[in-house]
């Protein structure tokens, strides 16, 4: 009779099902089971269920994998293509990275010097941070100075260059990976810190990391030039910049993520001290 | 080989497999495969160990799925084969419940059919399938539920309304 107290919902027969409930809930199914058939068919059906189709794909695991999806082959086709990731030839790669890179650099390079006696800090900041992704998210050879796999060099690194102790937000749960990233001079011999990060389809986001901005707004702004997005702000005398061309909605959903994500571990680790 | 080779290397049944659910055709489906071992072997520093691998192979399968989708800007199609295979099959009379199941499957709407295989043939937790197919966990479950109830349904011998996987292609 102790069952009493837990109410079995419809979410806990499937659960019972998949062996997904825990043991009082499961006591408290099986009872249920007793007291009402329709009930306990239902189960029995459903265990049936997933009987058959277990059943029908038991035996995939011995058929023979085709060659093209044989490890060795995914290796060896995989060096082949390294050179040009994008399977573009790579003169013509290298010719539009360069031309890129020469546009963004120098429309980056006036637009900085433009906006110095109009703007606040906080709006070169971010003119800085949309001509640095113009720059280097085009680049296919060297996006970034230090690669993901020596994350740890390089947030120690980076970390001390930009006088800040830097983390790096994951953004897989939006499809983007971690690449590298690079240290950027910024005004009066400031530095600043690129993060960069890429979708499977290519596609990239840069964060931008400086301190000692002295514009104090935590607010979270944002700038758009063309087709490009950059939502920044401040947080304790440094400032942050999510940079990316997608929609303003997008993009936001990073830079909140980006934001929640640096905060806490930014706490964890005032906290480990 | 190292460890991480042999793992992915168990993986490619259940990938091929799930490939499968979402794509219909064999073909189309092991391109996508294809496409995932090959990220996967380019991003395994980013796997980090002791974590589930099936479960970073299925995301990461997953997500490639749905942007080779946003890339073709089509819905999951219904492959004509399929189309063919509805309209010639007789409704339930098959005295083998392996057989009828597998028809069956393959009438329920797709993203019912991916949250059922996920966790019946794949053995994930509903919060795994959750997390691959970027979804509320809600959403799992109510899925889960319409699944199996479409599937006695069908094996009912009757049909199954507003199913927007049988709806033709215009």
């Amino acid at each position: 009779m102790n069952n009493k107290t837990i109410e079995i919902q419809e979410d806990d027969l499937h659960a019972y099902v998949d062996n997904q409930l825990s043991v009082e809930k499961i006591e408290a199914v099986e009872a249920l089971m007793r007291k009402d058939p329709a009930i306990a068919q239902q189960v029995d059906q459903w265990q049936q269920q997933n009987k058959a189709i277990t059943a029908l794909f038991s035996n995939d695991e011995s058929l023979p994998v085709p060659e093209k999806l044989k490890l060795k082959n995914i290796m060896s086709e995989a060096k082949k293509n390294k050179p040009n990731t994008y399977k573009i030839p790579w003169f013509y790669s290298m010719a539009a990275s360069l031309f890129l890179l020469v546009i963004g650099g120098t429309l980056g390079w006036f637009a900085h010097g433009l906006s110095q006696p109009l703007t606040k800090n906080t709006t070169n900041f971010v003119n800085s941070a949309i001509s640095a992704h113009q720059v280097y998210t085009v680049e296919v050879l060297h996006p970034v100075e230090v690669n993901a796999d020596k994350q740890k060099h390089l947030v120690a690194w980076l970390s001390k260059r930009i006088n800040h102790s830097l983390a790096v937000p994951n953004l897989e749960e939006y499809g983007y990976d971690f690449l590298g990233g690079r240290l950027l001079s910024m005004r009066k011999g400031k530095a600043a810190a690129q993060l960069m990060f890429e979708n499977n389809e290519g596609k990239r986001v840069t964060l931008l990391v400086s301190k000692n901005q002295s514009y104090r707004d935590q607010a979270l702004h944002l700038k758009n030039i063309d087709n490009i997005n950059a939502y920044y702000w401040m947080d304790s005398k440094v400032a942050y910049s999510i940079t990316g061309e997608m929609n303003s909605s997008a993009l936001r959903k990073l830079s909140k993520s980006v934001y929640q994500q640096l905060n806490v571990k930014l706490s964890a680790k005032l906290a480990s001290l | 080989m190292s460890t991480f080779l042999v793992e992915l290397e168990h993986c490619i049944p259940a990938l091929r497999r799930y490939a499968c659910s979402l794509l219909y055709k064999q073909e189309e489906a092991d391109d996508l495969v294809q496409d995932c071992l090959e990220r996967a072997i380019k991003k395994q520093s980013l796997w980090q160990q002791g974590t589930s691998l099936r479960a970073w192979l299925f995301t990461m399968q997953h997500n490639l799925y749905v942007n080779q989708l946003k890339k073709l800007s089509r819905q999951p199609q219904m492959s004509s084969e399929i189309e063919q295979l509805k309209h010639s099959v007789e409704p339930y009379k098959s005295e083998i419940l392996i057989r009828d199941i597998d028809f069956c499957i393959r009438q329920l709407p797709d993203n019912q059919r991916q949250v059922l295989l996920l966790i019946t043939v794949e053995g994930f937790t509903y919060k795994e399938v959750a997390e691959i197919m970027k979804i509320p966990l809600g959403t799992v479950m109510s899925r889960l539920s319409r699944a199996r109830k479409s599937l006695q349904t069908l094996m009912n011998g009757e049909t199954i309304s507003s199913q927007p996987v049988l709806r033709r292609v215009k």
